[in-house]
Formats: C-alpha cells, sequence, structure tokens
C-alpha cells in the first residue's frame, strides 16, 4: 500500500524528513509556480526575486491565464520537465531555501545529492493531468513579471493538489533514477551488448 | 454565402481546441486496457490520475494538459480546386482566433531571442502538412495534433547504412525511447518512420504517431515489426511516468516510404499518452462532419 500524506505550506523540516521516496502526497496552501525563463530572469540575469520563497514549494510550469477586471484566472497550469531546470536547483534549494521542487521525470543522477545537502524534496506530479492540477487551484494570490507571459511568477492557493509522489527524498534516494538503471540494464540485454 | 475558406478557418478553430480539450477515443480504450494490465503499484495509480484527468477536464470544461502545443495541421484534399496560399492562411487565421478567444497559451517563440508572437503563429507555424487523397472525391479532410513539446523534446533521427539493417533500427528505437525515460509522460504512442530522406523520414514518423490506435500498416511485414517493437519497448520498463511497470507505449506505429540505395533513415516521434488529435471531414455542401 501506498502511505499518503496531506502537506501544509509553508513545509517545516518535519514534514519534509517524514517524506520517504514513492510516497504520495496532497498539498494545501501556497504553490509558487514559474519555469525556464523565471529562473533564467533570477539566476542568469540576477533579478532579487520579489517574494521571499524560503520553505515553499516551487511548482514547474506556465500556466494559460487571462485577467478580468484585475482578477488573474488560470486557464490551464501543468507540470513540466524538470531535468530542463537542474541547473538552477543548487541556487533554488540553496541561497533561496526553496522546500519541494514539483515537476516531471527523471533528473540527472547527480540531482538526488542537491535535494539531499538543501534537506529538501522533489515531488512527481502525473504529466499532463493539467486539469487535476488547475481544478486544485482556489486562487491566484499575486503575479510577477507578466512581461514573460506564461512564464511569469505565480503566487496561487491550492487546495489538495494531488497526487504528487516523492521522486527524492531528504535522503538523496531516488525513485526514478533508481528505475532508470534497471531500465538501462535491461536495454543492454535487449541491444545483446 | 460561406466560401470553403472561411469554413476551414472554423474548423481549424474547433480543431485546435477539441484536441486540447477531448482525449480521442481510440486513445482512452488504450489507458483503460493499460490501467487493467499495469501491476506496478505505482504505475496504475499514476494511470487512474491519467483517467481521472480526461475525466475532470470534460466535467470541469478545461483543457487535459497546459501544454498548448506546436499547432501541426493535416490536410487531405480530393479532387477539387483549392488556392493553397488562402488554404494556410485559413489555418492560420483560425488559429490565431482560438489562441486569443479561449486564452490558450502562446508557445511560439523566435528560437534565438526567445520573443514569443503571442498568438501561437508564426513563420512555420501553423505547420501545415497537405496531401492528396483522391478517395475523399470532393471532401477534404482536416487533422489538428497540437503537438506537446515534452514528448517532441524527447524524439530524434538517425541516418543509419543499409547494413545495418532491421536489426539497427530496432536498436536506435529501443534506445530512443529508453532515452525519453519518463521525461516525455509515458506510457507513449511511438511513431517510427523508416526511409525516404532526411525530412520525409520526421515526417512518416510523425504521421505514424498520428495513426489512429489499433490499426495498423497496411504491408504484413512492417505490421509484424510494430507488435514486435511494441513488445520490445515494453519489455524496458519505464512505466508511466518513469515509476517502472509494464506499460511504457500503448502503440506503435511505423510507416515507410523508399530511399536511397546508400540510406537507411530513422525517426522516432515520440507522442505522450493525450496523444492529441482531432479530425473534421468537409463535406462538398461545406457542411462539418467531426470525427471523434
Amino acid at each position: 500500500m501506498i502511505k499518503m500524506v496531506s502537506l501544509n505550506t509553508p513545509l517545516s523540516p518535519a514534514n519534509l524528513n517524514n517524506l520517504k521516496i514513492g510516497e504520495e502526497v496532497f498539498i494545501n496552501g501556497r504553490v509558487y509556480i514559474m519555469r525556464d525563463a523565471t529562473l533564467k530572469r533570477i539566476f542568469d540575469e540576477k533579478v532579487q526575486p520579489p517574494v521571499d520563497l524560503h520553505t515553499q514549494i516551487v511548482f514547474f510550469g506556465a500556466p494559460s491565464f487571462k485577467r478580468d477586471d484585475g482578477k488573474y484566472k488560470i486557464i490551464s497550469v501543468g507540470v513540466t520537465t524538470g531535468q530542463r531546470m537542474e541547473k538552477y536547483l543548487p541556487g533554488l534549494l540553496g541561497s533561496l531555501g526553496v522546500s519541494a521542487v514539483i515537476a516531471k521525470g527523471e533528473l540527472n543522477e547527480k540531482a538526488s545529492f542537491v535535494f539531499k545537502e538543501n534537506h529538501s524534496v522533489y515531488l512527481l506530479f502525473v504529466g499532463g493531468a493539467a486539469a487535476l492540477a488547475t481544478a486544485a487551484i482556489q486562487s491566484v494570490e499575486r503575479v510577477w513579471w507578466e512581461d514573460l507571459m506564461g512564464e511569469a511568477l505565480f503566487e496561487v492557493k491550492v487546495k489538495e493538489l494531488g497526487p504528487c509522489f516523492v521522486a527524492i527524498d531528504t535522503g538523496g534516494n531516488d525513485l526514478l533514477n533508481t528505475n532508470k538503471r534497471s531500465v538501462n540494464e535491461r536495454l543492454g540485454v535487449l541491444l545483446g551488448e | 454565402m460561406e466560401d470553403i475558406y472561411s469554413v476551414i478557418t472554423q474548423t481549424a478553430n474547433r480543431l485546435y481546441y477539441d484536441a486540447l480539450r477531448f482525449i480521442p477515443e481510440d486513445v482512452v480504450g488504450k489507458l483503460k486496457s493499460a490501467y487493467a494490465s499495469e501491476d506496478n503499484e505505482h504505475g496504475r495509480k499514476i494511470l487512474g490520475t491519467i483517467l481521472k484527468n480526461i475525466g475532470t477536464a470534460t466535467k470541469n470544461d478545461l483543457l487535459v494538459c497546459q501544454d498548448t502545443g506546436t499547432p501541426v495541421f493535416l490536410v487531405e484534399v480530393g479532387d477539387i480546386q483549392l488556392s493553397v496560399y488562402r488554404l494556410i492562411e485559413s489555418i492560420r487565421k483560425g488559429v490565431r482566433e482560438t489562441t486569443i478567444k479561449n486564452s490558450l497559451r502562446p508557445n511560439m517563440v523566435d528560437p534565438l531571442t526567445r520573443k514569443n508572437t503571442g498568438d501561437n503563429t508564426g513563420k512555420a507555424s501553423p505547420i501545415v502538412h497537405i496531401e492528396v487523397n483522391k478517395n475523399l472525391e470532393q471532401k477534404v479532410r482536416i487533422v489538428a495534433m497540437p503537438k506537446g513539446s515534452g514528448s517532441e523534446n524527447m524524439s530524434a533521427v538517425a541516418m543509419l547504412t543499409p547494413a545495418q539493417g532491421v536489426n539497427g533500427v530496432k536498436k536506435f528505437v529501443l534506445k530512443t525511447v529508453a532515452e525519453a525515460g519518463g521525461k516525455g509522460c509515458p506510457p507513449y504512442i511511438v511513431g517510427v518512420g523508416i526511409g525516404g530522406n532526411f525530412e520525409t523520414v520526421t515526417y512518416l514518423a510523425k504521421k505514424a504517431a498520428l495513426r489512429r490506435l489499433g490499426s495498423e500498416n497496411s504491408q504484413p511485414v512492417v505490421a509484424e515489426l510494430e507488435r514486435e517493437l511494441l513488445g520490445l519497448v515494453n519489455q524496458l520498463g519505464i512505466g508511466p511516468m518513469g515509476v517502472g511497470g509494464r506499460v511504457t507505449a500503448i502503440s506503435l506505429n511505423i510507416e515507410t516510404a523508399e530511399t536511397h540505395i546508400s540510406s537507411l533513415p530513422v525517426a522516432v516521434n515520440i507522442q505522450c499518452w493525450r496523444g492529441e488529435r482531432a479530425e473534421a471531414i468537409i463535406e462538398p455542401d461545406l457542411k462539418v462532419r467531426v470525427i471523434r
């Protein structure tokens, strides 16, 4: 049986320590949505993020949205591939103190050390399950850097955002790369190498 | 009085949006069988989540996936007079209209400056493939495929040598799928193109990915290769979203074309589980029949 956990943001060290790979997580509270262009602005262009992300959860994605009478409405949001954002992980988890990243797909093997070192976790959300992610958003609280369009920085309030699966825990255990190693072994056998 | 070009615009507009909201029935059928056969606990839970997500999209009138894709259209025309210029411009107009009206995420950016065009059109967007299909007589068939980038980014092409042969093709397909791993949103629909030249082989792979699931290649030897390769791909154990399991691909389709005596091009177009595709036929009286 897969253990089911409910998490409220911001996350405490105890919350994080208790999470083990494979566990199913549902999130309540605030989540920060960003991706390629947002991270490029923070880390490559060295623009200080407009909000404190310490102990918070970052969701890698770019919503479709509209604005009616100054109020934002997210039309659709879902996760994107985490590997593209890997070079920003040390900064995100280290200097900015982010506690958890939600994305999809395996990261490079060495990414698990970055999570371990910074006492943070990687949560896998089902790629393409945007209807579930969008339905979990209760409100858009704040939006910064709208010039980046879908890649602006969004602060949203979520209820029961999930299921997410713990893919890297604070011990550096890595669910997806453990499977990837078996896949590569089977590939070797199939190729006769 | 409506002319065919305004009907094409309305059809492109509608099909693009439909493909983002509704999953083709053949794809849903394959996902349901995958759910029934998956024995990895996480894999099964993920397939259950995928099916729930499809239901939530319909119930709450939401997009299935946030990736509004690269707008790709396949237009098949029968024996009919049509201006190619106006056909392409009509589809472009449809893409622009639906992007603005439905607040769809604009994805098309300049590759170097990354400046967004804001309406999903561009120098090569929408991508419109035009084919002649004489069986359509006076009709026009339009298929919209707003291709998601997560899986598109995992696609690959190889110029193999004739000496590498079928075995080389199998190895390349397996390596490409293994490399895609969980990153392109498996379970996959794997589109494989074999033959042609550098640019036709990728189009063959795209057409293979577009083909209705459950159909097979009309050449028995190719159909046999489809079954064999699907079996091999599923032995990799990538599983839904890369967590492991029996179901790595729900379909593997191959399209072939003659190639040069010294060539063996192979392309693998990875398609995520969404299998985004919406199709309609424009009848001679300009009535539009949507195919589900």
